[in-house]
């Protein structure tokens, strides 16, 4: 059967978002389509919105309303301990972690050639300024474990040499209530070649 | 066993020895295909490399085999059915979608005249039959195996960018040799594992000079790193065996991928690692190695994959405690009676399920209370009458 155009063309853009198939397009539009109008304004708006007002922080690429971010501008934040992480998610996952009270930079993205990322395609240079400020005392690379993160971690350990300062790599490990049995081996190796003495 | 219009067997079902099932029949009658059959049925691989179309009989839409099992301890129903659109497979009546998963149930070892080529064939082909072997005894090397390639894409896309500063090609040497480094040292611990299996059957088969293989990376010493990649097989070198930690293996390929770094920038991929390695069978008299594709007959490189697979057998049923399924097509016809005697002596001794086709009546002298002979005739199988036996069985 066929939908009024406008439907249609709404279903056609949700299904642009990511994990959204025709099925849920279908399921959401519908929904939208049977809710009051004003859910629908406000979906709209507050996409607007968030479109005209978001950026990324001038000092660490995070994201924010303003030039700085709330991170950035909070005066609890130790500026001596550096997390460098691929993206504003990444950071977001940390931040939930509650247990960081250093500050971030987000590199907004990875290295690879395939996708034409190179590390002038990173916000590199900036950190390498941030550092040589001389307030940072440790960088940690949180970039991820896969091949990209790793290829952008060994960058970085070269990259920062030359400004003497101490570099870390997030553990990488087993997760907690994850049994050894059921771990790749893979993980299983890192997490034996990271053992911590106790 | 059930068959349903898979190449030119008829629709049969078919009740198998768990010990050995020997094939007769003249060429052409179906005994290959059964054992295809079988072989798909464990690997949803044809053994002889075909394409699904080929294997559904003429005329016909799809093609269906099932098998029960208890090769694995447990009793399970395996199942395929092939359409021009694709395949489906079964596990216990359930479809299961992940090969992988299915690919647990039932391992298979498989030897074929082709199969001799693998000597004096290309280092690909080598590399590939010892990857699926990596594979059976460790299974988390498919994702050892595709970090690699993803860090070896990456670094060829930056390499054929040509510009590439120092330290973004450095961060991709890195990727590549801590990547690779893992999967130079699964196959070597494999080919570790299988030279005093392999030697051992060589000498059983009657083997002056025993069979064995070398690896031979392509970041060491004057590798083939620099030759274009041919029908090699044909280093002269034989290195011994040493099985270096993945941190030396990373530190001698990455000094390898830095040296070769501006040659590589010209020609746009890289040189060394893994997928440069080559696999090279020798036969060995003492303390001196030769090259078999180079120095062999075609006798003895015969023997030699015989005894590679046999052992690849043995090694699966080390790692897995069972026993792999072991397919031998026409596997004595070029072979004396004494090594027939051989070969039947290590099949009574081996605790596998066995298919074995055959032209002639070879029997390989195997008793016939251990396992069932199967007359083949216009695609199907017919128990074949002990009366019709006369005087082969070595003694029984
Ligand atoms: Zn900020």
């Amino acid at each position: 059967m066929r939908y009024p155009r406008s439907i249609r063309l709404l279903i056609e853009e949700f299904k642009k978002l990511p994990g959204i198939g025709e099925k849920n397009a279908q399921r959401l539009a519908f929904y939208l389509l049977g809710a009051p109008a004003e859910r629908a304004q406000a979906l709209a708006s507050s996409m607007l919105r968030m479109k005209e007002t978001v950026r990324h922080c001038e000092r660490c690429f995070n994201l924010t309303e303003d030039q700085l971010c709330d991170i950035c501008l909070d005066p609890g934040r130790t500026e001596g301990l550096l997390c460098v992480v691929q993206s504003p998610l990444d950071l977001m996952a940390i931040e939930a972690t509650g247990q960081f009270r250093g500050s971030y930079h987000v590199l907004m993205g990875v290295l690879s050639p395939m996708r034409g990322v190179g590390p002038e395609d990173l916000k590199l240079s900036e950190l390498m300024e941030r550092v040589s400020e001389g307030n940072v005392q440790e960088v940690i690379i949180a970039t991820n474990l896969d091949v990209e993160g790793e290829a952008t971690a060994s960058y970085l350990v070269t990259a920062l040499a030359p400004l003497k300062v101490k570099i870390t790599r997030i553990a990488r490990g087993i997760p907690i209530g994850g049994s050894l049995e059921q771990a790749d081996s893979l993980t299983l190796g890192l997490a034996i070649d990271g053992r911590l003495e106790l | 066993m059930d068959l349903e219009h898979f190449r030119n067997l008829g629709r049969q079902k078919v009740h198998l020895h768990p010990r050995y099932n020997l094939l007769l029949g003249r060429n052409g009658q179906g005994k290959t295909n059964f054992l295809e059959a079988v072989g798909y049925l464990g690997s949803l691989r044809s053994i002889r490399a075909a394409g699904r179309g080929e294997m559904i009989r003429h005329g016909e839409k799809m093609c269906r085999v099932s098998g029960s099992t208890a090769s694995v301890g447990l009793e399970r129903v395996l199942a395929f059915a092939l359409t021009d659109k694709g395949r489906t497979q079964f596990l216990d009546d359930k479809k299961v979608i992940s090969p992988e998963e299915y690919l647990q149930a039932l391992k298979v070892v498989h030897f074929i005249p082709e199969d001799v080529g693998l000597v004096s064939g290309t280092p690909s082909w080598r590399r590939r039959v010892i990857d699926r072997s990596v594979f059976e005894v460790t299974p988390q090397y498919v994702s050892e195996y595709r970090r690699y390639l993803l860090a070896l894409r990456q670094r060829n896309a930056l390499l054929r960018k040509g510009r590439a500063s120092k330290g973004e090609l450095e961060s991709w040497n890195h990727a590549v040799a801590s990547s690779g480094a893992r999967l130079v040292r699964r196959r070597r611990q494999l080919i570790a594992g299988l030279n005093p299996i392999m030697e051992g059957l060589g000498e059983r088969l009657g083997m002056e000079r025993v069979p064995g293989l070398t690896y031979i990376a392509s970041h060491e010493g004057e590798a083939p790193a620099d030759k274009a990649e041919g029908t090699s097989g044909s280093a002269d070198t034989m290195p011994g065996e040493h099985l270096a930690s993945d941190t030396a293996i990373e530190g001698g390929l990455l000094a390898r991928l830095a040296s070769l770094a501006e040659k590589e920038i010209k020609r746009g991929y890289t040189m060394a690692g893994p997928h440069r390695d080559d696999i090279v069978f020798y036969q060995r008299r003492g303390s001196e190695k030769t090259n078999l594709a180079r120095y062999g007959s075609q006798g003895q490189k015969r023997v030699a994959v015989l005894a590679f697979k046999l052992a690849l057998a043995a090694l699966f049923n080390k790692a897995n405690g069972t026993w792999p399924l072991v397919l031998l097509d026409d596997v004595a016809s070029e072979l004396d009676e004494t090594r027939r005697r051989a070969l039947g002596k290590i099949i009574r001794e081996t605790q596998a399920q066995f298919f074995i086709t055959t032209t002639g009546e070879d029997y390989m002298f195997l008793p016939a209370d251990e396992g069932k002979i199967f007359q083949v005739n216009k695609g199907w199988l017919e128990p074949f009458e002990a009366s019709e036996r006369s005087g082969n069985g070595d003694g029984h």
